[in-house]
Formats: structure tokens, sequence, C-alpha cells
């Protein structure tokens, strides 16, 4: 082999190393910036229901055991969870959240200058039975967001919405 | 051969401006519509409650209805397709409301079992 072809087989390996390394950095970049652009086309609105929806829905709170404190307040509870697993709701922190202050509950759900709806409802499609309605949400709001999610309550199907709004 | 590396350095520096060019104007342009995370969460929830409250099971004995209510009970404004299929392709059932074009549909997948095979329940969902 001469010199001159490894030398071109030198700069061949190097250009195409460099070439994987220049399109994965571009794939990479791509996609986190279809991802920041897909978030920040989301209204602010939109992404606080979605995101309150999913930790009710999907989570036991934190601290988990939140739903036996004597007064729930934004220093003993860091999050609100409805779930005793995953899409099962649990009658005892919904009675817990009903009775808790509405205010703190806004507060805990990081909705500060928002106010917001909760309804639990059963046969939400033929004869909608309301079993829990909280709201804190002022009705002359202009702006309402609803994020509906599909729960267990008591072993049978609900739909949980989560309307949020200024 | 003087004038073959600088042949070279010509290709290599092209190939690169041409790569920077493109990827400049890639983002430049407004990125496809990335499909909607609540859809998506709210599909997943419907296939999360149908293995749940017994849906899947009672489909496997024969009686898809169960299934069938769950699925007609999402959003009006939802269209979906929902199939459950096994490893050899075989389609135990399939439901629609098919109303609109499938434009950034999402798909939520959960394995499910009749005791003895192993099925994937597939719910694509779009926007009307």
């Amino acid at each position: 082999m001469g010199r001159g072809l490894a030398f071109v087989m030198d700069a061949g390996i190097a250009l195409m190393i460099f070439l994987v390394i220049l399109m994965s950095i571009a794939t990479l970049w791509a996609e986190t910036y279809r991802h920041v652009y897909g978030i920040g086309e989301m209204s602010p609105l939109k992404r606080r229901a979605v995101d309150v929806s999913e930790l009710l829905v999907k989570t036991g709170g934190d601290p988990i055991n939140w739903y036996e404190l004597n007064a729930v307040n934004d220093s003993n509870t860091y999050s609100l969870g409805l779930a005793r697993e995953e899409n099962v709701l649990d009658r005892l922190r919904l009675d817990k959240l009903n009775e808790t202050n509405k205010t703190v509950i806004n507060t805990i759900f990081g909705l500060a200058g928002e106010g917001f709806e909760l309804t639990v409802t059963h046969n939400w499609t033929t004869s909608p039975n309301v079993r829990y309605n909280i709201t804190t949400l002022n009705g002359s709001a202009a702006t309402v967001y609803t994020a509906e999610r599909i729960v267990l309550l008591d072993g049978e199907r609900a739909a949980l919405r989560l309307r949020v709004g200024r | 051969m003087r004038g073959i590396v600088a042949t070279l350095d010509a290709i290599v520096a092209l190939v690169i401006a041409v790569f920077v060019i493109g990827a400049t104007m890639q983002l430049l342009s407004k990125p496809p519509a990335r499909p909607d995370d609540y859809l998506y969460k709210y599909s997943m929830d419907v296939l999360t409650v149908a293995t749940k409250d017994g849906s899947f099971a009672q489909g496997f004995d024969g009686d898809w209805t169960r299934l069938a209510g769950l699925a007609d009970s999402m959003s009006s404004n939802v269209c979906y397709n929902l199939t459950v299929t096994n490893a050899t392709g075989y389609q135990a059932y399939n439901r629609e409301r098919d109303c609109g074009p499938h434009e950034n549909a999402v798909v939520g997948r959960r394995v499910v079992s009749d005791r003895t095979r192993v099925y994937t329940a597939e719910l694509e969902a779009w926007y009307k």
C-alpha cells in the first residue's frame, strides 16, 4: 500500500467518523428543538391542567398518607394525589380533599393565579352522577381548559374532569 | 499530488457547508406538530381502566361489549381505532370511531393476557 493511498484512507475514515458525530448531534438537536417547541406551543393553562390531572390519577400524593393529616396545608403536603393505584381513585383521599380548604388546594396544585374545578362523575356519558365537585373557579373566567381522565372509583368507571381557568 | 489534497479539502469543506446550511434551514422552518401529550395519556387511561375493570378478560371470554362501552365513552371530539392482536397477527378485537383524517394520531399500547396467550392492545387516537 503506497503512502498516498494510506493518507486517503485515513482521511476517509476520519471524515466518516466526523460525519456520524455531526449527524448524531443534529438528530439530537432536532428532537430537543421539536420537544421544546411543542411544550412552548402548549398553552400554560393546558399544561397545568394536564400535569395536575396526571398527579391526581397516577399518584397517591406526597406524603403518601396526606389524607390522614389533621389539617392539610402547603407546609405538610407537597403534592396531592388521589390514586390508590394507577387510575384507581381512593375514596379516603377524595373525602379528605373535599374537606380541605380550597385556597390550600389551589396553592398545592401550583395554581396561584388560576382557579380550578374538579369533578368526579359516574355514568358520565349516559346519566351523569356527580360524586365530587370541588371548585375555586370563578364563573367569569375568560379562559378555561379541561383535562378529562378516565378512572375507577369503587370498582366503577368514572370521569375525573379538571378545569383550570383564569 | 498537491492538487488532489486541495480537492479533498474542498470536498470536506463543501460537505460540511451543505450540512450546516441544511440544518440551519430545517431549524428555521416550523417543526412538524408533535403528537398531543394529553391525548396519549387519555388513551392510556382507557387501556389501563380496561385492564383493571376486567374488560379485556371478559372480552377474551367472548363478550366484548364492556370494552366497546368504554371505548365509546371516550370524548366525542376524539376518533379512535382500538385493536387487540396477538403475536401471530391474529386480531381478536377491533372497534373504531373513524371520524376524520388521522392527523397527529397518538398510539397507546398495553400488553394484556387471556391467561394462555399474550396480546397487544393498541389504541390509536386523534382529534376530530
